[in-house]
């Protein structure tokens, strides 16, 4: 069965909150969380700085940490 | 002419001598006055004493019934609940550390106690495994301060501030 959604994690203290989206709805997401995470495809490992998702691609929101 | 007088008195407790004064009408007023200012005082004091107690009583009340109402098996459950989904976040996020470094990085790191990694300035830093993030600077590494988000599993934390370096050093440096 064709896969047509992308798997999000987002690291939080709700301890790896996934959220299985459409790539659309995937890209607003990291659009309305740009700044504040990096996205990381979690089979490459690689930095993703184009938001362009494919269906069946599982992404990682990694909180960008800040000095205090 | 006063009429003061003393007498030497023997007591089971001892031998006591005890002198007598006599007191004017105007000393017997004058210590009347001052017995009913102390008296007042002391009436005062007593209401004050009781007003304070029944404030006392009433918090003793309040903090009590916010104890039993903290202490039945609802609220413990919640607690238990949140402890054990706690627990699994967190190995979770060890799971995905261990994705995050490859099996050798994360074995590297658990074994030294700490990671060392290059930024894309060509700097030296080190993670340790309680999260601390320290720069080399001047010969030694000092310690750089890195805010931890709330409740974010340790494991997480760690990966957030390796992946800031890699990308964003200058998040943590210019601060």
């Amino acid at each position: 069965m064709e896969k047509v959604y992308v798997s999000v994690r987002r690291l939080n203290e709700l301890g790896h909150e996934t959220l299985e989206l459409t790539p659309e709805e995937a890209e607003k997401l990291i659009v309305s969380e740009q700044g504040r995470y990096f996205v990381v495809d979690e089979e490459t490992k690689a930095l993703l700085k184009e938001v362009s998702l494919k269906p069946g691609q599982r992404i990682a929101l990694i909180p960008i940490a800040r000095g205090g | 002419m006063s009429s003061d007088y003393e007498e030497v008195r023997v007591l089971p407790t001892g031998v006591y001598r005890v002198r007598y004064k006599q007191l004017t009408p105007g000393q017997i007023k004058a210590l009347r006055t001052r017995t009913k200012r102390k008296l007042q005082v002391l009436r005062m004091t007593r209401n004050r004493l009781i007003a304070e107690l029944d404030e006392v009583e009433a918090a003793v009340e309040r903090v009590n019934g916010f104890l039993e109402e903290n202490q039945n098996p609802e609220v413990d459950g919640y607690i238990q609940r949140y402890e054990e989904q706690k627990a699994k976040a967190g190995e979770r996020a060890e799971a995905f550390l261990r994705d995050f470094l490859g099996e050798e990085g994360y074995s590297k790191f658990r074994k030294a106690g700490f990671l060392e990694l290059q930024d894309t300035l060509g700097e030296t830093w080190r993670i340790y495994a309680d999260g601390t993030a320290m720069r080399w600077e001047n010969g030694n590494f000092r310690r750089v301060c890195v805010i931890r988000q709330r409740e974010l599993p340790l494991p997480d934390h760690i990966v957030s501030v390796v992946q800031t370096i890699r990308e964003q050093p200058a998040r943590l440096r210019n601060v």
